[in-house]
């Protein structure tokens, strides 16, 4: 008797299915005026989508626990990346500088 | 002597388990490398887009949602049939593994074929960032920003491909010298994880670049 750590097929067929109905429900509500959910129910269907192939196509279920690690390193260095970058991005106009402190106009040029 | 001495196992590996457990790894770690390759990218479009988001809106009106749409579709299925190629590997069975590795390797010329017409398009169209950029609608610079994402976007995700298709066509012709259906099935493996990874980047730059704001 061979070990397979391969899925049974009909977990492949019921995965390509899911796929394919949240690639329809994506495209879908791309025509929808949601304002702001749109972005918001476009992620989360990629995220699902993204699950669904490691899980099943990439056999992270069933796989070690050391190939979960590896996997979710890259996700974990990604969002370290996001959330640090975009903290500065969006906290920039936090800290407006007061007219005492402004720098002179002709001493910030390097005017003498 | 060792009992678990095959031709495959190569002299620094106990066994084949622990050989495919290596090969297995070190694949998952490049694809950690492969995430912030792309994210980067991703990062910057995050960054624009939250900028300028009703230009990004209205640039992502001039992509081919059809075209794009139906790509994510044979990507996904691709996939599909890269994961079969893996099972049929396993369960040694030779000719449905060829099969299945041109299925998944023509789903990806498909692929290819249809992002060509579609830069052609947006060349014809003079979507392309550069001195021949047109845009009639304002900010024409934002625009530009997102057509710049856009191209870098995609034409790495294309690289990717192009070169995962190399790389099924090679297994192909030594899936049919029987290479892979004697016991050690590794390599057809670990290019599928690569071409999952592929896919996936995918199913993110969909609703990103096509689907930005609603059409």
């Amino acid at each position: 008797m061979m070990e397979t750590t391969t899925h049974s097929p009909s977990v492949y067929w019921k995965t390509c299915a899911a796929l394919m109905a949240l690639l329809a429900l994506t495209w879908g509500i791309g025509y929808v005026n949601m304002g702001p959910f749109n972005l918001v129910v476009a992620l989360a269907i990629s995220i699902s989508k993204a699950l669904l192939v490691a899980l099943f196509f990439m056999h992270i279920k069933g796989s070690s626990r050391l190939l979960h690690l590896a996997a979710t390193a890259g996700v974990i260095w990604l969002l370290i990346l996001f959330t640090f970058t975009l903290g500065d991005y969006f906290s920039r106009n936090f800290l407006q500088p007061t007219s005492n402190h402004k720098v002179p106009p002709e001493q910030f040029h390097g005017a003498p | 002597m060792s009992t678990a001495a095959t031709p495959f196992v190569h002299e620094q590996f106990d066994d084949i388990e622990q050989q495919r457990g290596a090969a297995q790894l070190g694949m998952w770690i490049f694809l950690a490398t492969e995430v912030l390759f792309f994210g980067g990218l991703f990062l910057a479009y995050t960054v624009y887009r939250s900028l300028y988001p009703q230009t990004f809106a209205a640039a992502s009106h001039h992509t081919e949602v059809i075209l794009g749409g139906a790509n994510t579709a044979i990507l996904l299925f691709s996939s599909t049939l890269m994961a079969f190629a893996v099972r049929a590997a396993e369960l040694r069975n030779c000719k449905q593994l060829v099969r299945l590795l041109l299925g998944t390797a023509l789903l990806g010329v498909v692929f290819m074929c249809v992002k060509g017409f579609e830069y052609h398009k947006d060349f014809v169209e003079h979507l392309v960032p550069g001195s021949h950029f047109e845009w009639h609608e304002a900010n024409r610079s934002h625009a530009e920003i997102f057509f710049w994402l856009y191209f870098a976007m995609t034409g790495l995700h294309a690289i990717h491909v192009i070169v995962g298709i190399f790389v099924l066509l090679t297994l192909a012709v030594l899936a049919r010298l029987g290479k892979f259906t004697a016991g050690h099935h590794t390599p057809v493996e670990v290019a599928g994880l690569y071409w999952h990874f592929v896919d996936i980047v995918w199913i993110f730059l969909f609703p990103l670049m096509y689907l930005a704001g609603h059409r």
